[in-house]
């Protein structure tokens, strides 16, 4: 059973004063600690005498993010909810803010037992003493001499909320944008906070409407979910729920050949790569001025019959090669013309680039016609269409100077000329370099329109992108973003061989966001387990840590871990706390032995996971058990939450002890222990030990099923 | 104002008010004279049902003094609470009791309210609402109750659902989901549960799950789980399988958000809705099939709950046939679960905001007699105890009365003393049982007494057949009394006793081992108490011939060549009046000749031909126990296995060359002739614990069952059977008492497994419980852990068949080869972990081959001490080297580490094939102290930007670890969230950032025992 939680205390208030004070370890003040020892004949004092000093850490907080806000408690707006009675009636004057407006609802309820009346927008008469909440109301909001701020300024997930006299304004110009707006409403009026699906805090009463002047935009606009979550959770996280990528027929991803028809492959075949399967498209059209003309035609006609035959209010589109992963061992097409454009750029990817850029320019065109109107467009509709940085084509093709990238003075790559590569009539390869108006080499960057997808699953994640271990990485992105677009990144936050294992990315994964935002990051997606909803190894923290950190990348990585651990444990926390930072300081030991690839199964090696660590570990959580005992009582369905949450964390050590300590254990015990084991894997949903595998496996090796 | 009664009690005065008339007592009197007056709201005839009564406080004035009144409140279901605030949850009458004192009288006041037996009921009233209605939103055009759903609130209905004769066609709720916006989901699950009326406990429910891959995916398809009590949620997708706890299933279409992602065409678009949906379009609807235990949506199966194809656990279904409908939802996205019923049969019309319960309570009385027996006068004369049910008020009180001319116009009431009355006059009377339910339904029984007629003395006539003299040792018969006169039934009670000795005799037959004159006594008691006594003498006589006692438990097949035990019996000899035991004799003949053992001496029989029978007798003196013709199979002839020869039995032919492609599969089984039962024994006993058998179907089946028995090797009374049913779609299975229905998953595929396992049979991972064994007697195990196994086809037809693949894991093919090694049974846990210095038992354990006869157990017990491995000695000093393993030791555990359990079983006297087994088990003694670590006083905690703050001076100490088995790290977690590990002899950070650094060392000790502490730092400009 689902539970939602709702803690309406100030607990806030304490927290944000300590730091780990859960521990009851801070320091003192200035003079000896307050934790100091009796020295003692009996201890081997230990220092280390070797007087090297390591460098402190330097974040690299992203600049030009847009995260105004302005909130008066101490001079309200009004009176929201005293007595759980309102005057506030809630109006919805946009169908798309229709969700976030339910959303609220639902949340006052929970938080104060009572909902807002809703109103349409034709019966809400609003005046200073009015008292509204209104949602995409947008003519009352100008009436009042508001201004909402551009969609280039917010985007598709901004936001603008003021208040009016008695009244609040919300505006956004999207689903997604009030999904956004809801939370900082809430944010601001009850504290509210998610931290799980099954844990919402609201650390205000609610009695105070505050005067607000928000203005905000996600620091990527696009946000999605690390590990398995449901819809609900994911809204309430403020990760985007909506679709976000067309689907071309084969799906949204790795789809170039739904660009082209059947009858192509018969009619076109230079439009396809040069093997048998003709597995891949060949962006350059085998040399063929023609042909490449006509393939051009027929990518923008299929991509504008797909525009039109999704909701419009899907933004992105993808062209992505064929996945070379299931079988296709075809990455390519390796014609002369295709080898020579390989050979210049060091990558498939300029070909493709200027494809794209030729199919963008057709479709922008489309866009700026009546006939876009006509079909259902607004005059200024954003579409992204996005190259997959992958494969052959994850090299960037910016200039190269001795086989290494150049960077410009901020570290981009620097754009190389666009150069196209033709057949002769003699089949002799050459090659026209492309020219400006004003006649000078016109360089090859991403074209109007025009974005990149870039994922790196060869990465190592338990390092930022600013670590050399991450250097050949980190060139391509630092190339890429000298072409302009939007980027898109696909990250990765666990080990995929290794689901039930700790994968150490937590302290690296703000400064991934920040990077990541520093080259143009719209669109986040640091993958966790898809499959399991309940993963131990902290997984939730990384849920909690994105939700935070893909909003406003700046957040201090530090108060979220103690804001998670409190809430989310609650009296269980120190334990939590403590099997965590354990936990996390084994992994960062042996990092280097372990590495910090997703696809490798070094992490489950027994030699990193003592029994002795396990169990230390499986007693905190008894303590963490035992912590929470109370609320069986006080707050029963408090207690099935946190119960649940620590649960879920008892999975890593009880796997290793199953797999790897059962002669630990008699006979009876071992088999209970499984079959323990198994019962609570599934009583949390889960499935899979590893990626794209069940775990019954392992059970039936268990001989438990 | 509703008043049920006004009484006082004056506890002081009490016996003065009662009239006692010889044991009638008349009703108490009134008492006129007191006030009570509430200081709040008076109490209404009727509240809401799930509204909250606040009990108003009550003062009681009486001739000018006053008291404040405590209080209690009954609820219908019969308990009571002392709360100030009652939350109405339970239809029917509420009693709100007032008490209070004044000058020493108790004084009480009762008022009773109803609450509304509404035709169906939810808790949050304000935010779930029900309302009867008509919904056309987004082009619907339905009536039916239009619910709103909040939270965790269940709209739960009072009419009981008969579901003994439902079936698939009986629709048991339908409806449709209304969504508040299109395009909106306000919920993603919908749950129906039917709930056992009787027993909460039992239920089964069904999911409906929004179809959501996309978050905004409006598809007008759902997936549909069901699932008992205790098992998992399981939906079948047609043609894609079983789906087992993922939220997918069986598929239903309708909608959640009034679109739908399906064109015109049927095509589904994954990335959103294409077009909108008529709500109402396709109504979700719920059947079950009560005899299938099949639950449908839509007439789309959703799963079958008694079958192991979807379940590992069976459900068993509805014990008392009437069960409670209740509706939930969860995965809100909205505030409320919209949704309309358009039907169920849990209402016979939707716009009955009432239900009347019109069916009266069951009162059971717990009585032999349909007629009670005559009462004495002046003799407590016990009442029957009875129990009342009701189906909608559960479990209802009985009151029982007693009255006198009951049938008449002026019944007297009678006194009950506990359970019993007790008659002061002769004539009729009526014993009266009351139940109410919380409808106001009451129902009355009652049973009549006569009292003061003639009841005769009991008289007891001891029977002619009653032995009186008896040779010592045999049985005496000692027939149950011929037994008149008296009130009732009566209860005997048979005694035999001799110089003090006493016996209690059961069933009618005494052996008497003493000589001398037993005297037999016969107590009998009639139902109101009167008893008499019967005695006679029975004469016990020595005599010199042998009596036969003991069992005799003979091998059902020999195998020839192998040294057999003849089993130790005694005669007994009672020449001295006491019993003497004497070893008995055997005479075993094969092939004509005769050879004479003691009975318990070892013998090897040998024949010439495979099958031939051996005679074995046991005699005493003159006297013979029995003789008896067992069957010899010829084995093994060196190296040689004959594997065909172990399966005895007739009427079947063997085909020992089965492949399936080029893989000796096993043997099969071909039925010679139709036959209700053919089949075989295997000759040699073996481990029943983990025994199996995997089969394999060979050709036409054409047999009706399979038969397994498993039959101790020792205590044959001990045997338990399973039978698996081969129907045209359905196994049976049956064990005991125990009957399940399986889909024929294993009819026609490939492969199925028959064993045992911990008590229980196994058909493949279905667990078969077996409580009794073929007799019908309570089965608790195997005593000699040994079994000899058979295996019949039942009501077979000439050709059917099976193959063999393999017992208990050794492949049983027509190589003649002895491939498997003996397998281990270790009778008791085994392993574990230990704190130091404790005491481990090393529990008796058990082998055994599936060829060979004899398998020797020994065990050795080392443990590693200072990197070399010593044997262990139990506290008995005891090596435990090589030791037979048949035995408990018990080892002190003095050392950390892991003490290695190694078993070594040895086929003996067999084939020269090693086919010795090695298994090995750990008992772990483990330290789980972490080390100590703590730091040494003086280190700062406040810094400036840009100092150098060196690691802080820090001590660890283990209880078992030296320094240089303990494993230490230390770390800087710095104030932007980045931790840093000093590696080496690194020792001090220069910090560049305000906050708090946090310092923490980390220790562990050889077996891994973590701690971790702390220093923070807080660092500022």
């Amino acid at each position: 059973m689902k539970v939602k939680k709702i803690i309406s205390t100030l607990l806030a208030l304490s927290l944000g004063a300590t730091v780990f004070a859960s521990c009851g370890k801070s320091g003192g003040d200035g003079s000896d600690s307050s934790k100091e020892q009796t020295p003692s004949q009996n201890y081997d004092w230990m220092k280390y005498d070797d007087a090297s000093v390591i460098s402190d850490f330097d974040p690299h907080f992203a600049e030009g993010t847009l995260h105004d806000v302005n909130i008066d408690y101490d001079d309200p707006a009004g009176a929201f909810i005293v007595d759980k009675k309102t005057d506030y009636k809630i109006v919805v004057g946009d169908g798309t803010a229709t969700q976030a407006s339910s959303f609220i609802n639902k949340m006052i309820i929970q938080a104060t037992g009572i909902s807002l009346v809703k109103i349409d927008e034709i019966e809400a008469t609003v005046t200073a003493d009015s008292t509204y909440v209104l949602l995409g109301c947008d003519d009352i909001f100008n009436e009042k001499g508001f201004e909402k701020p551009s969609y280039d300024k917010i985007g598709i997930a901004g936001y603008t909320i003021k208040t009016y006299g008695k009244n609040v304004f919300i505006e956004a110009y999207t689903q997604n944008g009030y999904q956004m707006a809801a939370l900082a409403f809430l944010r601001a009026v009850l504290g509210y906070d998610m931290f799980a699906g099954d844990l919402i805090i609201f650390e205000r009463d609610g009695k105070i409407l505050p005067k607000m002047d928000i203005v905000e935009r996600p620091d990527y606009d696009y946000r999605q979910q690390v590990n398995n979550v449901d819809g609900e959770t994911a809204y309430g996280l403020g990760f985007t729920t909506t679709t976000m990528f067309i689907n071309t027929g084969s799906g949204w991803v790795h789809n170039v050949c739904d660009y082209t028809l059947k009858s192509d492959r018969d009619e076109h075949p230079g439009w396809y790569s040069d093997d048998p399967a003709k597995a891949q498209s060949c962006f350059t059209a085998h040399g063929n001025k023609e042909e490449y003309a006509l393939m051009v035609n027929r990518f923008a006609e299929r991509l504008i019959y797909f525009i039109n035959n999704n909701s419009k209010d899907i933004n992105n589109i993808l062209i992505s090669q064929m996945d070379v992963a299931l079988g296709n061992t075809v990455s390519r097409c390796h014609c002369d013309t295709c080898e020579a454009s390989y050979a210049f750029y060091n990558s498939i990817a300029g070909a493709m680039l200027m494809l794209i850029n030729d199919v963008a320019k057709i479709v922008g065109d489309y866009l700026d016609s009546e006939q876009a109107i006509e079909d259902g467009f607004e005059p200024d509709h954003e579409l992204n269409i996005i190259m997959l940085v992958y494969g052959d084509a994850i090299n960037a093709p910016s200039k190269i100077e001795n086989g290494n990238y150049v960077f410009d003075e901020n570290g981009k790559g620097v754009p190389e000329v666009e150069r196209r590569f033709w057949l002769d009539e003699n089949g002799e390869v050459y090659y026209e370099d492309g020219k400006t108006e004003s006649g000078e080499d016109k360089l090859l960057v991403c074209g109007e329109r025009v974005g990149l997808m870039y994922a790196a699953a060869a990465a190592s994640y338990i390092y930022s992108f600013y670590d050399p271990v991450n250097l050949v990485y980190k060139n391509r992105v630092d190339a890429w973003s000298g072409l302009g677009g939007s980027f898109y990144f696909w990250l990765y936050e666990i080990s995929y061989y290794q689901y039930l294992y700790p994968y150490n990315s937590f302290d690296s994964y703000a400064e991934n966001m920040r990077y990541f935002k520093d080259h143009g990051g719209k669109y986040m997606y640091s993958e966790g387990t898809w499959e399991n909803p309940n993963n131990p190894g902290f997984a939730k923290l990384r849920d909690y840590l994105a939700s935070k950190l893909e909003f406003d990348v700046n957040n201090d990585y530090n108060t979220l871990v103690d804001r998670y651990f409190n809430y989310y444990f609650d009296d269980a926390k120190d334990y939590m706390r403590q099997f965590f930072e354990e936990v996390v300081a084994n992994l960062r030991h042996y990092e280097s032995e372990i590495g910090g690839g997703v696809h490798n199964y070094n992490v489950s090696k027994k030699e990193y996971w003592e029994e002795g660590k396990l169990r230390s570990w499986l007693a905190l959580c008894d303590k963490a058990y035992a912590a929470i005992e109370h609320y069986k009582v006080d707050d029963p369905e408090k207690y099935e939450a946190l119960k649940k949450h620590i649960l879920c964390e008892t999975l890593f050590p009880r796997y290793v002890l199953c797999n790897d300590y059962a002669d630990s254990f008699s006979n009876d015990t071992i088999v209970e222990m499984r079959r323990e084991f198994m019962n609570d894997f599934y009583a949390l949903q889960n499935t899979s030990h590893q990626e794209h595998f069940t775990i019954d496996a392992v059970f039936s090796s268990w001989n438990l099923i | 104002m509703k008043k049920k009664t006004r009484l006082f009690i004056v506890l002081s005065m009490c016996a003065a008010i009662s009239a006692s008339v010889a044991g009638v007592t008349a009703a108490i009197g009134a008492y006129a004279g007191e006030t009570w007056e509430t200081t709040g709201v008076e109490i209404s005839d009727h509240y809401d049902f799930g509204s909250t009564f606040n009990v108003p406080d009550y003062v009681l004035k009486v001739g000018g003094r006053s008291a404040q009144a405590s209080f209690n409140v009954e609820c219908p279901d019969g308990t009571s609470t002392a709360d100030k605030s009652v939350l109405l949850d339970k239809a029917g009458t509420y009693s709100v009791r007032y008490f209070a004192d004044i000058d020493g009288v108790s004084y009480f006041n009762e008022y009773v309210f109803d609450v509304d037996y509404l035709s169906y009921t939810y808790l949050k009233k304000g935010i779930t609402s029900v309302d009867y209605g008509h919904y056309s939103k987004y082009g619907s055009n339905s009536d039916g109750l239009l619910v709103r759903l909040a939270g965790s609130d269940v709209l739960t209905f009072t009419k009981l659902i008969d579901v003994r004769d439902l079936t698939q066609e009986n629709r048991i709720i339908s409806g449709f989901i209304t969504p508040d916006e299109r395009g909106v989901a306000d919920f993603d699950k919908l749950t129906v549960t039917l709930t056992d009326s009787v027993d909460p406990s039992i239920y089964f429910k069904v999911d409906y799950n929004r179809w959501k891959i996309a978050p905004t995916s409006g598809k007008s398809a759902t997936f549909v789980m069901a699932g008992g009590n205790g098992q998992d949620m399981v939906g079948y997708e047609e043609g894609k399988g079983l789906h087992v706890n993922d939220g997918i299933g069986a598929t239903n279409r309708m909608t959640w958000i009034a679109q739908s992602n399906y064109d015109a065409r049927g095509n589904v678009s994954w990335s959103g809705p294409t077009g909108d949906y008529v709500p109402d379009k396709d109504n979700f609807y719920v059947t079950f099939d009560n005899d299938a235990k099949r639950v449908y949506s839509q007439g789309v199966l959703v799963s079958d709950l008694d079958s192991a194809e979807y379940y590992n656990n069976l459900w068993s279904g509805f014990k008392s046939g009437y069960v409670r409908l209740s509706v939930s939802a969860s995965s809100y996205v909205g505030a409320t679960a919209n949704f309309c019923i358009t039907q169920t049969i849990a209402m016979d019309n939707l716009t009955d905001d009432l239900f009347f319960d019109y069916a009266e309570p069951e009162i059971t009385v717990d009585t032999e007699y349909d007629n009670l027996p005559e009462a004495a006068i002046g003799k407590a004369y016990k009442i029957p105890s009875a129990t009342a049910y009701d189906y909608y008020s559960g479990n209802v009180a009985v009151n029982v009365k007693v009255w006198y001319n009951y049938a008449s116009s002026t019944p007297v009431s009678v006194n009950v003393n506990g359970d019993t009355f007790t008659p002061d006059r002769s004539g009729y009377y009526t014993i009266e049982y009351t139940a109410c339910d919380a409808f106001g339904n009451e129902c009355v029984k009652t049973m009549s007494v006569h009292a003061g007629g003639n009841i005769a003395p009991i008289d007891i006539t001891i029977p002619e057949t009653a032995v009186k003299e008896i040779k010592l040792g045999n049985l005496a018969f000692v027939p149950y009394p011929e037994i008149t006169g008296g009130s009732g039934n009566y209860t005997v009670k048979t005694t035999a006793s001799l110089n003090g000795n006493v016996t209690e005799i059961e069933n009618e037959y005494f052996r008497p081992e003493t000589a001398g004159d037993w005297t037999i006594r016969h107590v009998v008691t009639d139902y109101i108490g009167n008893s008499a006594v019967a005695v006679y003498k029975l004469k016990g006589l020595a005599h010199d011939d042998p009596v036969f006692v003991d069992d005799l438990v003979l091998p059902a097949v020999y195998i020839a060549g192998v040294k057999y035990v003849l089993p130790e019996i005694y005669a007994n000899i009672y020449s001295t009046g006491k019993t003497e035991r004497k070893l008995m004799k055997v005479d075993v003949t094969a092939d004509g000749t005769t050879s004479t053992y003691n009975a318990g001496d070892e013998f090897i029989p040998e024949v010439s031909e495979n099958k031939q029978t051996i005679n074995v007798r046991y005699y005493y003196g003159d006297a013979e126990y029995g003789n008896y013709d067992v069957p010899v199979i010829i084995a093994r002839d060196g190296n040689t296995v004959y594997v065909k020869n172990y399966f005895y039995g007739d009427g079947f032919t063997i085909v020992d060359d089965v492949y399936m492609g080029e893989t000796l599969t096993g043997i099969a089984f071909v039925a010679n002739e139709s036959s209700e039962r053919v089949g075989w024994t295997f000759a040699n006993p073996q481990l029943s614990e983990g025994f199996n058998i995997k089969l394999l179907n060979f050709g036409s089946i054409r047999y009706k069952a399979l038969e397994i028995i498993l039959r101790d090797a020792e205590y044959p009374d001990v045997a338990v059977a399973m039978t698996v049913g081969v129907g045209t779609s359905k196994i049976k299975v049956e064990s005991g008492k125990y009957l399940v229905e399986l889909d024929g998953k294993n009819v026609n595929s490939s492969e199925f497994t028959l064993g045992f396992e911990n008590s229980s049979f196994k058909l493949d991972n279905l667990v078969v419980t077996t409580g009794q064994t073929i007799d019908g007697k309570p089965f608790n195990g195997f005593v000699s852990n040994k079994v000899y196994v058979t295996l019949n086809m039942l009501n077979a037809k000439k050709g059917a068949a099976y193959q063999l693949k393999s017992i208990t894991g050794t492949n049983v093919t027509n190589r003649n080869v002895d491939t498997g090694s003996p397998t281990l049974a270790v009778l008791g846990d085994i392993g574990g972990s230990y704190a130091i210095n404790s005491v481990y038992v090393l529990a008796p354990a058990v082998a055994a081959d599936t060829f060979s006869p004899y398998t020797s157990l020994t065990v050795t017990v080392t443990v590693s001490v200072n990197g070399e491995d010593v044997v262990v000695s139990d506290v008995n000093g005891v090596k435990l080297d090589g030791v037979d393993a048949d035995r408990e030791y018990t080892i002190l555990l003095d050392n950390y580490g892991y003490y290695q359990i190694l078993y070594y079983a040895r086929e003996v006297d067999w084939t020269k094939r090693n086919n010795d087994k090695i298994f090995t088990n750990y008992v772990a003694v483990i330290d789980e102290e972490a080390p100590e670590i703590i730091f040494k006083s003086g280190y700062k905690t406040t810094a400036k930007v840009g100092d150098v703050i060196s690691f802080p001076t820090f001590a660890v100490k283990d209880n078992i670890s030296g320094k240089d088995e303990i494993t230490i790290t230390r770390f800087v977690l710095t104030s932007q969230g980045k931790l840093l590990e000093f590696k080496n002899k690194e020792n001090s950070i220069k910090v560049a950032y305000e906050g708090v650094y946090r310092f923490s060392v980390v220790a562990y000790d050889k077996f891994g025992n973590m701690s971790i502490e702390f220093i923070y730092v807080t660092v500022t400009k």
